[in-house]
């Protein structure tokens, strides 16, 4: 796992940031039942970085993904993309500010079965009416290594393609933040490092900025700075991690 | 069956009950219908048998006129000498017998208006032996003097009038009365909807027979203990030529036997019809939201099968929730049958087809026929469905699930294609050699094979639909495109049910309309008067009014020719006939018929189906027995208001003393001060009771609305097929949003705003409701264009026409009611958090 990092990465690090929480909280359900997913998170997310986020299972890390990607509001505290408090954006706006700034990748079900490869891609585009030129969409294909499938349904694509798809889908509008969600959390290691080299060469190639669940140390290993979760609050967090390094951090989070 | 598989289905009966809902609906709306339909000829039956079982119950034998001129339930029966009652009052047995003249008048309110209703303006004679008559006085006396007269309460309350009130009766010629007595019928108020005048004898032979030496029948009770057959026979023996007797309990089975086949079979049958079809589409929908349930429920099915279930064990789990489904939906649609039969009947009155009903009849045996009938369309609409789920394999339960694509085969739609070109091809043939057996077997089929191929159908539409939509809604209408495309079978069978109901409302249409077109074209050509006097409305029903009329308008001036055509039955070469009786000579003036002095005017329908042609001789016998052979002096093309026969007045009242008429059709003289003409005889009209005066294009106006009437009640009745097929779409679309979930999730998370997520089921609803709209209206159009044709070369002389702003307005309400359809769910579709739908599964 000790892959070469490529170089840029250090020159992105002290760069503004793209997104933040502040002292973000979210409690789900009311009374005894209620269940604190972040309690008082406070973070920020470097433009143009790799961040990982990781911890264990039900320690907050979609229920983050989803607060910063304008899937879900927190119950306090605030989120920002760039300057923007999310909080104050109502549902016609937190819409149009996902499908043209903000770009996500899911575990799995990424893609809508009835379209092709190519007009999944396109599809956030041309909700917010914006028209993309072929040769535009082409490039991205290529960027995933996917040139000659671009009409295939998903149900033709292997896991590893379809979830190179979303990739693809996420990068194609140039949005301020990525967000992915145990992207490669199906997929076995070959199809995983073409997902994570995909996306760690948007940070480095293309300049964007991602935030990325993972489980996998190996994933982490990819990312520039490593965002560590536990019980809803931020336990630690790691820069230029290696394998080794994320591993152990984990043992100590867990007990 | 094994006691899991029963308690497994109940429960997931349960849990599911919310995606049943339509099932249940559809199952609940057809089996509501039928059972409307059912209970509402339940009702009539019920009413005509009460009605003639009271009339005759205290009669043991009738004597009347052998000769028998009318089939169906109007007994016309010419008149009988008055010296045969003697003769049956000294034959052995007869306690008491009476004589009485019947026939029609109309009763003036005290507000100086008609009193109209739904049924006939009857008049008879007041008998006062109570086993012969049954009617009974509840006010006042029976009538003494020829001016007398007792009428039913409904009349009196309507008009307002108590013993001792004095009023016009128009019998039909106007008579001034005091009523004496009011009289209730078998404890009604009056005889189902017809009112009731009773006169003296003496009256009754002045005003209704005009002949004081005849009467219309005689009603006979036997001494105790004496057999109807005997009496009959020993009555009989007694009795002239031409002159019969019948025993009482046979007089009532026999009419009410003929009211059996004759009008209550057409009615009930025409009923029926709609109730096949309501439930044919209630059948496509019922399937059609089985196999998107039964599709939902993949895994689990193959998870019952990892488990162990045999196929057979999944397969009887499958139609027993269907036959208890079945169940549910047909107990709760009797209940609501009533309610329906009800409401048909105020339909029905509100198009102008009322119906003399009290109350509703629902018998047991009704009901256990819906429900029964419920069920068994259930079963079997869901059966292939059933068979098709049970043979999930268990590996399914690992695998992820699969989209519904059950319209795989190749086969279908190769034959889909050869079952429409050879039905179609039929229909066609069958018009050109106007065949209505081929016509009508070819169109079913076609249909059939448009059924067949629908999937083939939406799939071809829904791409066409793809390159065609553009601009802002791209996107969103291409998702639904693709949506529409990943089960079109699915899809086609919830448009289909549409497409039945569109295609048969666009028929009609088209056969309304080129009725219409053709009753304007003809008897605007035919009709060369200026004005017409009718009856105008129920206010007469079959009767018509005084000949007087026809008399004093020809005297007006200004009139030159004042044709009073009246409506009679008489046998022509053996069969019983409606048929219209007028003066040749002045009918010639005001139509483009000149027959001739003695001679009859056939249309050319009836004279092409026996082979007649100008100079054939015809046998027509009348009311009084006699038979006379005419020669036919003109043919005609056929048009209302004439009957296929016209019959010259002056052979006809040689018959018929009493003939009425029921128009009176004015031509004027050049030059004639119109107005002042019109004045004149609309003065006239008010003399006798009101009738109504119009003028040439109201009166082609008003034959047409006439003839329509029927199609309007057509309407009424197809249109709960369309709202069962509309319920299927809303139904399909409903399951199929909660099938996709997770799809409608991702595209929120990807950007898409509720609007667009709503819009995107709205145009697949859209794309579904113009599927079955547009097809429908073609096969529409082109069975309406079948059978007028059918008909039109057999003589019918009908014109095609095509009502196009009538069918655009269904394919418009066809797409409204589409995105009726859709707005509920997509409104839920649009409603739903992004977050749920990631989250599911
Ligand atoms: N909709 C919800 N309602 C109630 N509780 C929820 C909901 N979603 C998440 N939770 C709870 O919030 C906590 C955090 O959940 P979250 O999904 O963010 O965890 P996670 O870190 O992503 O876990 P995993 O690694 O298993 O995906 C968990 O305790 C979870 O049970
Ligand atoms: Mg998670």
């Amino acid at each position: 796992m000790s892959q070469t990092r490529p170089s840029g990465r250090q020159a992105t690090l002290v760069a503004d940031v793209a997104a933040r929480t502040e002292a973000a909280s979210k409690v789900y359900g009311r009374g005894g039942s209620a269940v604190t997913a972040l309690d008082g998170v406070t973070v920020d997310f470097p433009a143009g970085a790799f961040t990982a986020v990781m911890g264990p299972s039900g320690s907050g890390k979609s229920t983050l993904m989803h607060c910063l990607a304008g899937l879900d509001r927190t119950t306090a505290g605030k989120v920002y993309l760039g300057d923007v408090d999310l909080g104050t954006l109502d549902e016609r706006r937190l819409t149009a500010l996902r499908r043209t700034r903000i770009g996500f990748v899911f575990q799995s079900f990424n893609l809508l079965p009835t379209l092709s490869a190519a007009e999944n891609i396109s599809l956030p585009a041309e909700l917010a009416g914006i028209r993309l030129d072929a040769a535009r969409v082409d490039r991205v294909i290529d960027a995933v290594g996917l040139r000659g499938r671009s009409a295939h349904r998903p149900s033709q694509l292997s896991g590893g393609q379809q979830q190179r798809v979303a990739v693809a889908r996420a990068l194609v509008t140039d949005p301020d933040l990525i967000v992915a969600d145990e992207p490669t959390g199906n997929l076995d290691s070959r199809a995983s490092g073409d997902v994570l080299g995909l996306l760690r060469s948007a940070v480095t190639d293309f300049g964007r900025t991602v935030v990325m669940v993972t489980h996998d140390p190996g994933a982490a290993g990819y990312a520039d700075r490593v965002v560590f979760l536990a019980d809803g609050r931020i336990a630690d967090v790691m820069t230029e991690p290696t394998a080794d390094r994320v591993l152990d951090a984990m043992k100590g989070l867990t007990r | 069956m094994s006691a899991p598989v029963v308690r497994v289905t109940l429960r997931g009966l349960w849990f599911r009950r919310r995606r049943l809902v339509g099932l249940f609906v559809a199952v609940f709306l057809g089996v509501a219908f039928l059972a409307g339909i059912l209970g509402l000829s339940a009702t009539m039956t019920d009413a005509i048998d009460t009605s003639y079982q009271t009339a005759n119950r205290g009669v043991d034998a009738i004597v009347r006129s052998g000769t028998e001129v009318a089939s169906g339930a109007d007994e016309i029966r010419g008149p009988i000498p008055v010296s045969v009652l003697d003769a049956v009052r000294s034959a052995p047995g007869v306690a008491d017998a009476q004589a009485e003249a019947k026939g029609a008048a109309t009763i003036t309110g005290a507000d100086g208006k008609l009193v109209t209703g739904l049924g006939p303006r009857d008049a008879g004679t007041w008998i006062a032996d109570a086993a012969l008559n049954p009617w009974r006085i509840v006010a006042g006396s029976a009538p003494r003097g020829p001016a007398d007269i007792v009428i039913d309460r409904a009349s009196a309350t309507a008009g307002h009038l108590t013993p001792g009130s004095t009023t016009t009766v128009y019998a039909p010629d106007p008579v001034r009365v005091t009523v004496t007595g009011i009289a209730t019928y078998g404890g009604q108020d009056a005889n189902g909807g017809s009112s009731y005048v009773a006169f003296t004898l003496a009256g009754a032979q002045r005003y209704l027979l005009g002949d004081s030496g005849a009467v219309s029948d005689i009603v006979v009770r036997a001494d105790t203990g004496v057999a109807e057959d005997s009496l009959v026979a020993a009555i009989g023996a007694a009795l002239p030529d031409g002159v019969e007797a019948v025993g009482g309990r046979q007089a009532t089975r026999d009419q009410i036997a003929t009211v059996d086949d004759g009008f209550l079979k057409f009615f009930k049958a025409f009923l029926d019809i709609f109730a096949g079809i309501a439930l044919l589409v209630a059948a496509l929908s019922i399937h059609n939201t089985f196999s998107v349930v039964a599709a939902g429920r993949a895994r689990e099915l193959a998870l019952l099968r990892v488990l162990g279930a045999r196929r057979s064990q999944a397969l009887r789990g499958l139609v027993l929730e269907a036959a208890v489904l079945g169940l549910v939906g047909s107990v709760a649609g009797v209940a609501a049958g009533y309610g329906m039969a009800a409401g048909l009947k105020g339909a029905f009155a509100g198009l102008g087809l009322p119906l003399p009903l009290h109350g509703v009849v629902f018998t047991v045996a009704d009901a256990l026929i819906a429900v029964g009938v419920g069920v068994v369309v259930t079963v079997v609409a869901t059966l292939s469905t059933a068979v098709r789920a049970s043979r999930t394999p268990p590996l399914a339960a690992l695998t992820a699930v699969a989209v519904d694509t059950s319209a795989a085969s190749r086969a279908r739609p190769v034959a889909g294609l050869a079952v429409t070109a050879a039905g179609a091809a039929g229909t066609a043939f069958g018009a050109a050699g106007s065949s209505d057996v081929v016509t009508g077997v070819a169109a079913v089929a076609t249909l059939v094979g448009l059924i067949i191929l629908g999937p083939a159908t939406c799939a071809w539409a829904a791409r066409a639909a793809g390159r065609f939509l553009g601009g802002a809604n791209r996107v969103n209408a291409r998702i639904a495109q693709r949506n529409v495309l990943r089960s079109p079978a699915r899809v086609a069978s919830a448009g289909a049910a549409l497409m039945v109901g569109v295609a048969l409302v666009a028929m009609f249409a088209v056969i309304g309309a080129s009725i219409s077109a053709s009753t304007t074209g003809t008897l605007g050509a035919m009709f060369t008067g200026d004005l017409v006097v009718s009856g105008g409305g129920s206010a007469y029903g079959n009767s018509g009014f005084s000949p007087q009329v026809a008399t004093r308008v020809a005297a007006v001036p200004g009139v030159g020719t004042a044709a009073g055509v009246g409506t009679g039955q008489a046998r022509i070469a053996g069969t019983a006939q409606t048929v219209t009786v007028a003066d040749p000579v002045a009918l010639a003036r005001a139509f483009t018929i000149a027959a001739g002095a003695g001679r009859l005017a056939v249309s050319r329908t009836v004279a092409e189906e026996h082979g007649w042609h100008t100079g054939s001789r015809v046998d027509v016998t009348f009311v009084d027995g006699r038979t006379e052979t005419l020669p036919i002096g003109a043919l005609y093309r056929p048009t209302a208001p004439l009957s296929d026969y016209i019959v010259p007045a002056d052979v006809w009242s040689a018959h018929n003393p009493r003939q009425l008429v029921s128009a009176v059709y004015v031509v004027t003289t050049p030059g004639a001060d119109t107005g002042a003409v019109r004045a004149a005889v609309t003065s006239i009209a008010g003399e006798y009771g009101g009738l109504a005066v119009a003028g040439r294009a109201k009166f082609v106006d008003d034959t047409v609305a006439g003839a329509s009437t029927l199609l309007n009640v057509v309407y009424v009745m197809l249109a709960l097929a369309v709202v069962i097929a509309i319920l299927g779409i809303a139904n399909t679309l409903a399951l199929a949003v909660a099938e996709r979930y997770r799809e409608i999730g991702l595209l929120r998370a990807v950007g898409a705003g509720r609007a667009q997520v709503r819009r995107i089921i709205q145009w697949e609803a859209l794309l579904t409701a113009a599927l079955g709209t547009v097809s429908g209206t073609v096969l529409g159009v082109f069975f309406g264009w079948a059978l007028s044709s059918t008909t039109s070369n057999s003589g019918g002389g009908e014109v095609f026409a095509v009502p196009w702003v009538r069918i655009a307005l269904i394919v418009l309400i066809g797409a409204l009611a589409g995105l009726v359809a859709g707005s509920r769910p997509a409104r839920r579709a649009a409603r739903l958090d992004p977050l749920v739908a990631i989250a599911s599964e």
